[in-house]
């Protein structure tokens, strides 16, 4: 009985050997997602390029400016000589933010009067452009804050400026770097994007060749064939998932904070549990061309919207939260983001595994009762 | 019998005719769209800003338009070459990374960027995430699609014209990449890629829709 699945995947492997564009798309779109979307979905701000005209050249003008690059997301790159330089500079795109301190600026602080600056942005990259002006607005605002602290304490007045005081402090994600918690979920996304995909197509190519009829009067059993077909595309979705791991953290620098063994585990079932989605797709098509559409709605598009990857779940309306319940990539994704970000274990996953081991096993339960059928 | 093969063949050899001409319709309304708006709007920098960033300014609407017409075009290419086309890894995989493609312009068309000065929304991540998937998916989509035209007897001797092409549209893809990285004339480099991926898609569906009439077409 053993035997008999250890055929069914010695001939997958044969099929799979034998189609060298299939590896060779199965190895280079998920790097080249992972590549694309963890480099350019990022919204960060970091080093954005500063040019400073500076017509006040006093101790406080300096005192301002200078935080700019102690802040880590601006780098100043130009001092600027005359007003005719900034049109120029925003337009060959050599400065994403101009800042400029007008010549009365230090005697209008002296006097106690409000003093102006003001900030120029380029808004030719419009995804990160109002960010950059806000932190630009927070580094200014904090040293106006400084400015009448001090001012205050030369009074003499010891009450503290505001009656409530902040302290916050991020955790897991502290430098607020986006790729931390996208990288994480693209783990998810990817592996829901490809395997199913290609175990679909090989056995409906297999459909459409009619070299399946003679699965169907073999003795093999409908579990020992589904078996068989799912332990080489698992394998190679499991390899995947290594080389998107090593390359994400290779490329992004992502902290790994959790455990590695407890990951790949998850890992494990996620990839058995995508494959026989595939297989699922497949035992209910035909043809390549509708394997190839349901899968990518079934699977694909599901696990970029519902798993939590781009949109947080809890801002969706309560009935999509509970839709979100029937993708496995949304229990992937919060195991993917609570192992790598969090270092949490078992203790508090333990839901997210259960769930993804549930569903895996209800997945093969139904295909193999479908595959049943058709052999009937 | 023989009368009753030619009409079932005929049928056949219309259809990769018929989504050659979407092909074609697709990707030249799509330039249109461009050229009209460039023509109209003095307010945006070719060099700078996105040709997505005509969505939020005037006549925004014929830049969707447009890029919803070149999303069924192409779709549309992508039926026909499967049509013509022999079975194989290559001619799936060409097709369905460039029916993907197909459908990421129009998700970007219908989710407009976020607007010049203002916080990045979510609809503005999906426009993101759709023009990013978009351009690198179609451009292996253009290598297997030449490929694949070197085992089919009809596209042999267009091959080479198809990969030159293609390397081409890889060259632009990089240069926006670059551009985009580099912040330096990110507009321009992009404008450039879309040129060199819609030479590919406008000579291949002239091909198509000019010569499927006349030859046999794979099932």
């Amino acid at each position: 009985m053993k035997s008999l699945i250890w055929i069914v995947v010695w001939k997958e492997v044969r099929e799979i050997r034998r189609d060298p564009i299939t590896i060779s798309v199965a190895v280079l779109l998920p790097l080249l997602m992972l590549y694309l979307f963890g480099s350019a979905l990022s919204l960060d701000v970091k080093d954005a390029s500063l040019a400073v005209y500076d017509q006040d050249r006093s101790a406080a003008s300096r005192a301002l400016i200078e935080r700019f690059p102690h802040s880590g997301y601006f780098k100043r790159v130009h001092d600027i000589r005359a007003e005719g330089e900034i049109a120029e500079l925003l337009d060959r795109g050599r400065a994403r933010l101009v800042l400029i301190v007008p010549p009365d600026f230090s005697q209008k602080l002296a006097r106690g009067e409000s003093a102006e600056v003001q900030t120029l942005a380029d808004g030719s990259f419009s995804a990160t452009a109002m960010v950059v002006v806000g932190y630009a607005e927070a580094i200014i605002q904090d040293y106006a804050f400084e400015r009448a602290r001090e001012r205050l304490a030369a009074h003499g007045a010891g009450i503290p400026l505001v009656p409530v005081r902040v302290e916050s402090r991020v955790w897991f994600n502290a430098p607020l770097e986006s790729r931390n918690y996208i990288v994480p979920g693209l783990f998810g996304v990817i592996l829901m994007a490809f395997p199913p995909l290609l175990t679909t197509l090989a056995v409906v190519r297999e459909k459409e060749a009619g070299s399946v009829q003679q699965i169907f009067v073999s003795p093999i059993r409908p579990y020992e064939f589904i078996a068989g077909k799912m332990i080489p595309y698992a394998a190679i979705a499991f390899l995947e998932m290594l080389m998107i791991l090593v390359a994400g953290l290779w490329w992004f620098h992502i902290p790994f904070l959790g455990s590695l063994p407890l990951f790949l585990a998850a890992t494990v079932i996620y990839v058995f549990c995508t494959v026989g989605l595939g297989l699922l797709i497949s035992s209910v098509t035909r043809s390549q061309l509708v394997a190839m559409l349901l899968s990518l709605l079934a699977t694909l598009m599901p696990s970029f919207l519902f798993s939590g990857f781009l949109f947080p779940i809890y801002t969706m309306p309560m009935m999509l939260q509970l839709y979100t319940y029937l993708f496995p990539a949304r229990y992937f994704v919060e195991i993917s983001r609570g192992i790598v970000m969090k270092d949490v274990g078992l203790e508090v996953l333990w839901p997210q595994f259960l769930a993804l081991l549930l569903y895996t096993v209800l997945v093969f339960v139904i295909t193999t009762r479908l595959f049943r059928k058709k052999v009937a | 019998m023989q009368a009753g093969e030619t009409v079932k063949q005929g049928t056949i050899m219309r259809q990769p005719r018929i989504f050659g001409l979407a092909g074609l319709l697709g990707a030249s309304v799509f330039a249109g769209s461009l050229i009209l708006l460039h023509l109209t709007h003095t307010d945006i920098n070719w060099t700078r800003h996105y040709v997505s960033d005509f969505t939020n300014g005037r006549l925004g609407w014929v830049f969707v338009l447009g890029a919803v017409v070149h999303g069924f075009g192409n779709l549309g290419l992508s039926l026909g070459l499967r049509q013509s086309l022999d079975p194989g890894s290559l001619r799936a995989w060409a097709f369905l990374l460039f029916g993907l493609a197909a459908a990421g312009i129009m998700v970007a068309a219908l989710f407009p960027i976020d607007p010049v000065g203002r916080y990045p929304t979510l609809v503005g991540l999906v426009h993101r995430v759709a023009t990013i998937a978009t351009f690198p998916l179609e451009l292996v989509a253009l290598f297997l699609f030449s490929a694949a035209f070197a085992r089919h007897p009809r596209w042999r001797r267009r091959r080479v014209t198809s990969f030159v092409l293609s390397t081409v549209a890889a060259v632009g893809l990089a240069g926006f990449l670059l551009a985009f990285v580099l912040n330096r004339m990110a507009g321009l480099a992009e404008r450039l890629a879309l040129a060199s991926f819609l030479a590919w898609e406008l000579w291949v569906s002239l091909q198509l829709a000019r010569s499927a009439s006349g030859v046999e077409v794979a099932r």
